[in-house]
């Protein structure tokens, strides 16, 4: 069935028409707020509400956008709720997504792949400490591949903004991994 | 071309948003800078590890579990919805009632009063001061002092 066709079952209250648009982006949801949390069981949690709002919003729905975009708004929005509220807490301790799980989770005889898993993880972890608005514009477009023009109305922003914040998100992940690596050389 | 623009330029160029004429003045400073090339390569090393599938995905029994909660938030919206209902409507009734008896008081009907004597020839548009001379100046005695036990009496019938 076609998307537009499940969208309107949907706002006329067919549940199994969403429960088919939940199949086709669950992954995506999960994905996006599991980059956020670096845990399942909350990006779980986090994908069912996101989706639980887009149910109850359906209604308001006026497909402006397309239907993926209008998730992601949803789900921006409630990631940065998420994030507001867990600002003072540190959200994944560095033994859970760090370096050294990455190194457990390998044979120590792959050499190049640990290698590799530890870069990602010692950059998902720096992405994890940027403020929140430049996590959030690297998330979408550099994990999950928005692109620029679903980034822009996802986010809500000009494209001249989308374009100088997500360079400077670039250059700021680019700095801190540069001094988390100048850091762990000077201390083996 | 200083180091500031062609970073701008690397990222663009990885964006896919560089024109033929901007990416070959890119290449040329790249051939000349080796700090833009560290940058170059430091960034392909990001974009690498940023892009690297996670090792996550929905637990299972996603679908079953959203619509427990939908069907879970629907009930908790009618309550809502009756409360905020009932809310609305306390007022608006009470509103309603107020205005019905304004309405009552301001056009029932005024109860009845007893008129005094005076009062009632007064309505009835009697002259008793007429009536008075007429039974002063009756000639024979008899009528008027027959006419006199009558007005004292109330009698109005009198016959004149």
């Amino acid at each position: 069935m076609e998307e537009q066709e499940l969208i309107r079952r949907s706002q006329e209250g067919d549940r199994q028409a969403f429960a088919a648009l939940v199949r086709k982006y669950q992954t995506k949801v999960h994905s996006l707020a599991y980059g956020f949390t670096r845990n399942d069981a909350q990006a779980d949690d986090l994908a069912q509400d996101i989706f639980l709002k887009a149910w109850l919003g359906l209604p308001r729905f006026e497909a402006k956008s397309s239907f993926g975009t209008w998730l992601y708004r949803i789900a921006v929005n409630r990631l940065k709720d998420h994030l507001r509220r867990k600002a003072s807490s540190r959200e994944v301790p560095l033994e859970e997504a760090g370096l050294e799980a990455a190194a457990r989770a390998l044979p120590a005889d792959d050499a190049e792949a640990r290698e590799r898993e530890q870069r990602t993880a010692l950059v998902r972890e720096c992405l994890s400490g940027l403020p929140e608005k430049f996590r959030m514009i690297l998330t979408l477009r550099d994990i999950e591949g928005l692109p620029y023009g679903e980034l822009s109305r996802a986010l809500g922003l000009s494209a001249g903004t989308v374009d100088s914040r997500l360079f400077r998100a670039r250059k700021m992940l680019r700095d801190r991994v540069r001094s988390r690596l100048a850091g762990e050389r000077r201390t083996p | 071309m200083n180091c500031r623009r062609a970073e701008r330029r690397l990222l663009r160029r990885h964006d896919e948003r560089l024109s033929p004429a901007e990416e070959a003045r890119l290449g040329l400073h790249l051939r000349s800078c080796p700090k833009c090339r560290e940058a170059e390569s430091e960034y392909r090393l990001l974009f690498g590890a940023l892009s690297s599938p996670q090792d996550s995905r929905p637990e299972p029994m996603f679908w079953q579990r959203l619509e427990a909660a939908i069907a879970e938030s629907e009930r908790e919206n009618g309550w809502a919805s009756v409360r905020r209902w009932c809310r609305r409507a306390v007022p608006a009734a009470l509103a309603v009632t107020a205005a019905l008896l304004a309405v009552l008081l301001l056009f029932s009907p005024a109860p009845r009063t007893e008129l005094s004597s005076s009062e009632s020839l007064l309505l009835s548009n009697d002259n008793p001061l007429e009536e008075t001379r007429t039974l002063l100046e009756e000639k024979r005695v008899e009528d008027r002092n027959m006419m006199l036990i009558f007005a004292s009496s109330g009698d109005s019938t009198w016959p004149r």
